[in-house]
């Protein structure tokens, strides 16, 4: 299990130091240069000379490579000149926010998920079944921004019941602090998810349920119930681990339009707030941090494959 | 194999006629309902069992006799229902019960074994556990209780240190000691009845032995009833004090084992008994064949089920439906049963197939065949070894010749196979056709060695492809080798189809149309498209019922003589193996162990091993299987990974010495064209005498 971890992680630095290379290509391709993105179209070609001068922009290309990547262990992501902060310091900001309000969606979607995908398995080809394939597809397919804004309409102008607006608070208590104002944040993120995992983990059961071993547990005297919960359910959840892996990035990114839709000062938030402007230093900071996450996510669906399948764990 | 006896458990349990019966079924009907018809699976089947006896369930794929077992337990798949007859237990009848009633008989009173201990235990559970879980659901004991029990029973099926065992996952067992555990799970509660549904059938022989002895063992010691579900005839004689031959969803004849063997009255039974390879294994003769397919269980047709494929059946066995009768000893339902003036030793048989003298040319030869896999090894793993799959293996076959392979699997059998043929390249050594080395040839050369070479699979389910019709599968070769024109291809395929003895219309069929024997024959064809002088068969029959295999042995043997064909005949069957063969190659863990003329080696064996296997293999006659020396071999295959120093059967061999730990034993002529390779060959009194 060590020697399969350590492996593991060793190929993710790998991959790490690739995304950060891609990156920092995309860095220097910055159209006119990065001193002409900071100083602007009017900058003279003099002033341009001594910015990439006083920024180390003329040493060549490998030296510009190692001291970025040495500044980059060093928690330096770069320099918002647009929001005049660093950009580490934005995303240790943003961070925790869209943690908070992505975990707390994925959270409620696989406890929601997995009653809904089991018991449509089980009782494939019922009632329940093509309602629930029905209504996932529905959300699944819905924009997510039309989605939000038909939330907000209902439960928000016409009922009342939540406030339109995520909470505003500056620290992560502050936005727990306010629960109703996440409540639909949370539902439009989990309305999506729930489409998704539940057909995932119907088709799972369904795969599994035919197994010999389950006609081995009958063959015991098991309850059906004992069956479905106690043998089949781990098996299945097995295929779904890697979809909660290759969901990290998104719970640190954020999710564009619902962060928009709400208001909700996250990590999706400043993207997209940034792009319009070309704040492109804080775009590639944050692109690096999904980038990272990826490939931490992808090595946290290998860990959790090897908790729940042996099989992995020992080969 | 001892077994130790648990103190207050029932002794010997002698089976008694006069015993109430412990499980009467009666008049059974169970129907599986598909999405636009019904396949009746079971239709009107009769069964007792005694306690403490083991009645064999016998008879070829599809003929019920699976769903019968399961309709005991109320496990069938989807769609399948009991609709008629009675299933008494101790005279309660578990048709009636509702299921929270029937999940007490499960695991309980009756345990059940399957086929495939792979799959059939959960991947993500300790076996312990998965023991504790039969216990906990049926016993009042605490789960301290529960797991002591699943140690208790761990020991009895013999696995060795059961309590450093426990808390493994059913991937670290071996497939033999899954089943072993399978076997514990079963018995965890003392069921009086136990239900195996080919126990063995996805094991080795050798394996195979040890679980079978298992289940008699513990069948006597524990006072239980088996009902022992199988295709196989060979386990069944040695094995079964009754029993019930099935086909077509009913119950045909059943007697008392001995009295079946020797005087079947079915004709269906004499059939399947006479189309066995080893009735005709020393003189090479055709074999008995059962014509046709059994019926389709959708719409059964009316009268005696097996009239459409009897030699003997007339007019009134398609009018009326022959019941299970005669004396209570030996009930069956014909209504022109077999006697001494109507048998099939007296039916047209067909021609013995020619056997023309083999002493030619050398025509494949091959000289220190070693393949070795790597075994891990990816960007950032480290190479973890190499698996010795096939080390330094040499023979020749001459033109005409049948070479047989037999051995276990992982021997190395198959891959020699391969490598043969040049499907994967050999680690060193050569192999030579027509004395062209294999590994010096260009592209151009293999290609043109291919027309020469052809291979055979096992599987006729897998490895033809499902999406082009036959006509494409057999022209294929053609196109590649670019022989002829478009219509001399078409041609070709007809002939083709004539000569495996398939309807021409068959070329605008696809594969999955076709039954396995079928499908065996366009295998067949297909590897004959380009005349080769050189067939390798891997496991040609091993998928196939023996009414089937009868068949495609019937056509190997006759298209031999014909095209003067040469075989090189893997397979785990030794009764296969020699009916083929004119040599046979005896293979354990990559090592050519015995190699001579077929008769030689199967009545005069030399190696320990050969010794044991056929010892081992069960014989569909009950009088030998009943004086054999029980479990003569011990132990299991060891990893190819880390074969053992010097001759790699001395950890399992009876007469291993030192000297074996040291010195690997060379292949050497102890008579003329018999080669074995151990310091200490059997004498010649060889135990098998025919």
């Amino acid at each position: 299990m060590t020697l399969f971890l350590a492996r593991r992680a060793a190929q993710a630095v790998v991959v790490m130091l690739l995304v950060s290379l891609i990156v920092f290509v995309l860095l220097h391709l910055l159209p006119g240069g990065t001193a002409r993105a900071v100083l602007g179209p009017r900058a003279s070609a003099a002033q341009l000379r001594s910015f990439d001068h006083e920024y180390g922009l003329d040493k060549p290309i490998l030296e510009q490579f190692g001291i970025w990547l040495s500044q980059l262990l060093h928690g330096n992501l770069g320099y918002s000149y647009k929001l005049n902060q660093s950009v580490a310091s934005l995303i240790a900001e943003k961070l925790p926010k869209t943690l908070v309000l992505n975990l707390l969606a994925l959270v409620v979607s696989v406890v929601v998920a997995i009653p809904i995908g089991v018991g449509q398995a089980v009782r494939r080809n019922s009632v329940f079944d093509y309602s629930a394939t029905f209504l996932g597809f529905v959300f699944y397919s819905t924009p997510v921004f039309f989605l939000s804004l038909m939330l907000v309409l209902w439960f928000s102008l016409d009922l009342g019941w939540f406030p339109a607006q995520a909470p505003q608070a500056s620290t992560v208590s502050g936005i727990l602090a306010e629960p109703s104002g996440l409540v639909l944040p949370v539902a439009s993120l989990v309305l999506l998810q729930v489409s998704l995992f539940t057909r995932y983990l119907r088709s799972a059961v369904l795969d599994n349920l035919v197994q010999d071993y389950v006609r081995t547990a009958y063959a015991k005297g098991a309850s059906r119930t004992r069956v479905v919960y106690r043998h089949v359910l781990r098996n299945s959840l097995i295929p779904m681990v890697t979809i909660l892996g290759l969901s990290l990035p998104i719970l640190l990114a954020g999710s564009l339009v619902t962060e928009q839709v709400f208001n909700y000062p996250g990590m999706g938030l400043l993207f997209y707030q940034e792009a319009v402007v070309a704040d492109y230093p804080t775009l590639l900071g944050i692109t690096l941090v999904v980038g990272i996450a990826t490939v931490v996510g992808n090595l946290l669906a290998d860990v959790g494959y090897a908790l729940l399948d042996p099989r992995v764990r020992y080969a | 194999m001892d077994t130790p006896l648990e103190a207050g458990l029932p002794g010997l349990v002698l089976a008694q006629a006069e015993q109430p019966p412990l499980l009467e079924i009666s008049g059974l009907r169970t129907d599986i309902r598909l999405r636009s018809s019904t396949v009746h699976a079971v239709d009107g089947v009769d069964l007792v069992v005694h306690p403490g006896e083991t009645v064999g369930l016998v008879g070829e794929s599809g003929c019920g006799k699976t769903m019968t077992a399961l309709s005991v337990m109320r496990l069938l798949p989807t769609g399948g229902h009991v609709v008629g007859g009675s299933i008494r237990l101790d005279g309660t009848d578990l048709v009636g019960l509702d299921e929270d009633e029937m999940r007490q008989v499960r695991g309980n009173a009756v345990g059940m074994v399957f086929q495939d201990p792979l799959t059939s235990l959960n991947p993500t559970m300790p076996v312990g556990r998965q023991i504790e879980e039969t216990v906990r659901t049926h016993r009042p004991v605490s789960r301290a209780g529960a797991r002591r029990r699943a140690l208790e029973v761990l020991d009895l099926v013999g696995i060795a240190r059961a309590a450093s065992r426990v808390d493994d996952y059913p991937h670290q067992f071996s497939g033999g000691m899954r089943q072993r555990v399978m076997i514990a799970m079963a018995l965890a509660c003392e069921p009086r009845l136990l239900l195996a549904d080919e126990p063995t059938t996805a094991l080795d022989v050798t394996i195979q032995a040890q679980i079978l002895e298992l289940v008699d063992a513990l069948r006597r010691d524990l006072g239980m009833a088996v009902v022992l579900v199988t295709h196989d005839l060979g386990v069944i004689a040695g094995r079964a004090d009754r029993i019930a031959v099935m086909y077509a969803g009913r119950v045909v004849e059943t007697a008392e084992t001995t009295r079946l063997f020797d005087d079947p009255r079915h004709r269906y039974t004499e059939a399947l008994l006479a189309a066995l390879p080893e009735r005709f294994a020393d003189t090479g003769g055709r074999l008995h064949t059962i014509p046709g397919l059994p019926p389709d269980l959708t719409r059964p047709p009316t009268g005696c089920r097996f009239a459409e494929r009897c030699r003997f059946a007339e007019d009134d066995c398609r009018a009326t439906d022959p019941a299970l009768s005669g004396p209570p000893g030996h009930r069956f339902a014909c209504l022109h049963p077999v006697d001494r003036l109507h048998h099939l030793e007296v039916a047209e048989r067909g021609p013995d197939p020619v056997r023309l003298p083999a002493h030619r040319e050398v025509l494949l030869s091959v000289e220190h065949l070693v393949k070795d896999f790597p075994l891990g090894g990816s960007l950032f793993g480290r190479r973890r070894g190499t698996v010795s799959a096939v080390a330094d293996v040499g023979f020749e076959v001459r033109r005409g010749e049948t070479l047989g392979l037999v051995g276990e699997s992982g021997c190395g059998k198959t891959t020699t196979g391969r490598l043969v043929v040049g499907l994967d390249p050999p680690t060193s050594g050569t192999v030579r056709v027509r004395g062209a080395d294999l590994g010096s040839l260009s592209r151009t050369g293999m290609r043109r060695l291919r027309r020469e070479v052809q291979f055979m699979f096992q599987d006729p389910f897998s490895s033809l492809d499902p999406r082009m019709r036959v006509g494409s599968i057999l022209r294929e070769p053609l196109q590649i080798q670019r022989l002829g024109s478009r219509t001399e291809q078409r041609s070709r395929v007809l002939d083709l189809l004539d000569t495996v003895g398939l309807p021409r219309a068959s070329v605008e069929r696809y594969p999955h149309e076709f039954s396995g024997g079928q499908r065996q024959r366009i295998g067949l064809a297909r590897a004959l498209a380009l005349t080769p002088g050189l067939v390798v068969a891997d496991e040609p029959v091993s998928a196939l019922d023996v009414s089937i295999q009868a068949q495609v042995l019937n056509t190997m043997r006759d298209l031999q003589s014909e095209l003067d064909l040469t075989y090189v005949v893997i397979s785990h069957d030794l009764s296969v193996i020699r009916y083929l063969s004119d040599r046979i190659g005896v293979m354990y863990l990559g090592k050519l162990v015995e190699e001579g003329p077929a008769e030689e080696v199967y009545l005069r064996p030399r190696h320990p091993y050969t010794t044991a296997l056929i010892d081992t293999i069960p014989v569909a006659d009950p009088h030998r299987e009943r004086t054999k020396r029980r479990v003569p071999l011990t132990g299991e295959l060891p990893s190819a990974a880390d074969p053992p120093s010097g001759c790699r059967f001395r950890t399992r061999c009876p007469l291993a010495q030192d000297r074996c730990a040291v010195e690997e034993p060379p292949l050497r002529e102890l008579t003329p064209g018999h080669r074995v390779a151990c310091h200490f060959p059997v004498p010649v009194a060889g135990p098998a005498a025919v």
